[in-house]
């Protein structure tokens, strides 16, 4: 088979075309938000979105917030349990044995925290103590794990409670608490 | 000296070091599963998985690397750990190289994809560097010449398609972090260290007394993730860059907990040390042999 020398030279154009293209796209899709326009950020979503979803802000901004789990349940008798932290066991072993799958459920947990944190964050200057809003789509997430974790530890409850501490550092280095209950059938 | 035209059609020299990476990458996913094994209920099972997830019913590109969000699939998570591990295990030993690779590709993705919030950065440039690795061959010659031709244009261009991506992550996250004030004033890895999953109790103490360490070790982070592009520039010896960053990455995976991500990172280097000088590591001498 002869391949002539055009066709070779088209083809290495195409190539050329598509690198760069993908280069591009991927750039518009990872720059951070004031470096690129909703239109061409939206152009980029839907080639890079899919099979090469990325994002490299990677810390930044450094997180500012420690972020506690907190579950109550009421026994089937009317008793409430104590106050638990139901990944703590998993927190732990993350800590001890950085190379164990601890890592994915204490990431999992992490990153519906961090989006419940951001979802409130106007709302964390007005009160120490916050209601949630259980319509949350991330309050949803959030409940659907501790349900998950509660029927996999065989625990038999009539009623749960959830409280999310969130701890952050003021200006002098002393740690400043905020809780987010939620409390819901 | 070589035309543009003459380097884009002519076998690639990186070609050994792309041979080492697939390999690496699929040893990266056995050990995965093997980590994973036993949380492998609480994160898939119908039953017991944490991770909360709607439910898809049309099929687009985004529903084909969803497939677990399905309803009918959502039991046959089993089926793709063992399709991946089997043709992670054949194209470690250099069986099916590009079909294992999509194979292991199209796995991952999907079991990936299933328990989305706990990815990190390690688990996306792994799916983005397995998809450009199918398309790169295994070093085998075609008897056609023209054939062989049109076969190292496109092993070119997804070489290069591998080492850009591993710029961008590192300029785009120095572009994240020079915008960012606790990265410019120093406090940015204390702050890291003062959250639980990402921190040791006895360092997140260390980095409330010896705030001065800690300055210095954002700054050299951010110095180097700026400076990693020079990666590019040839040489014929290993970057010193590379050595930093072996070194930044393992104290990401033992101080930040970030094991994975720094595995992942660590083995994508591969593609850029000297073919010459990678010959010589034990471990790579090991695993192409055969190549």
């Amino acid at each position: 088979m002869n391949i002539n020398k055009n066709i070779k030279f088209f083809f290495a154009c195409f190539l050329t075309v598509f690198f760069i293209f993908h280069l591009v796209c991927t750039l518009l899709y990872t720059l951070p938000e004031k470096f690129v326009s909703k239109p061409l950020r939206e152009f980029s979503f839907s080639y890079i979105y899919p099979l090469f979803n990325q994002g490299w802000a990677l810390f930044a901004p450094a997180p500012t917030i420690n972020k506690e789990l907190w579950v109550c349940y009421q026994h089937k008798n009317g008793k409430w349990s104590k106050w638990q932290q139901p990944f703590s066991n998993n927190l732990q072993n993350h800590q001890k044995f950085r190379i164990t799958g601890d890592s994915k459920i204490v990431l999992a947990q992490s990153s519906i925290l961090y989006y419940l944190e951001k979802e409130n964050w106007l709302k964390f200057g007005q009160s120490v103590e916050l209601n949630g809003d259980t319509n949350s789509v991330y309050f949803s997430a959030l409940k659907f794990a501790v349900l998950k974790h509660l029927a996999k530890e065989k625990k038999e409850f009539k009623d749960i409670k959830i409280r999310v501490i969130f701890s952050s550092y003021d200006d002098s280095g002393n740690t400043k608490t905020l809780f987010y209950s939620i409390n819901k059938k | 000296m070589k035309n543009v035209f003459e380097i884009v059609f002519s076998k690639s020299e990186n070609l050994i070091n792309i041979i080492l990476l697939r390999k690496l990458l699929f040893i990266y996913v056995i050990i995965n599963f093997i980590q994973l094994i036993p949380f492998i209920p609480e994160l898939y099972s119908v039953e017991y998985s944490i991770i909360f997830q709607r439910e898809l019913s049309a099929v687009t590109i985004n529903s084909l690397v969803n497939l677990l969000a399905f309803e009918q699939l959502k039991n046959v998570y089993w089926w793709f750990f063992s399709l991946q591990v089997l043709f992670s295990v054949l194209g470690v030993f250099g069986y099916f190289t590009r079909i294992s690779t999509m194979v292991v590709w199209f796995t991952t993705i999907n079991l990936q994809n299933r328990i989305y919030s706990s990815n990190t950065g390690g688990d996306l440039l792994l799916n983005i560097l397995l998809f450009f690795l199918i398309f790169i061959s295994d070093g085998r010659k075609l008897k056609n010449v023209e054939l062989e031709k049109i076969k190292n244009s496109i092993d070119y261009f997804f070489i290069n398609l591998c080492k850009f991506q591993l710029i961008i992550v590192y300029f785009i996250s120095a572009l994240y972090k020079v915008t960012c004030n606790e990265w410019l004033d120093g406090t940015a890895i204390a702050r890291i260290l003062f959250v639980n999953e990402y921190s040791l109790p006895i360092i997140s103490n260390a980095a409330c007394n010896c705030s001065m360490l800690f300055k210095i070790i954002t700054w050299f982070i951010l110095a180097y993730q700026i400076l990693f592009p020079f990666v590019l520039i040839k040489s014929n010896k290993v970057s010193y860059l590379l050595f930093i960053g072996v070194f930044v990455h393992a104290g990401i995976a033992l101080f930040i907990g970030l094991f994975n991500f720094s595995l992942i990172m660590i083995i994508s280097y591969v593609i850029f040390i000297p073919t010459k000088q990678l010959k010589e590591f034990s471990l790579a001498k090991f695993l192409i042999a055969k190549e």
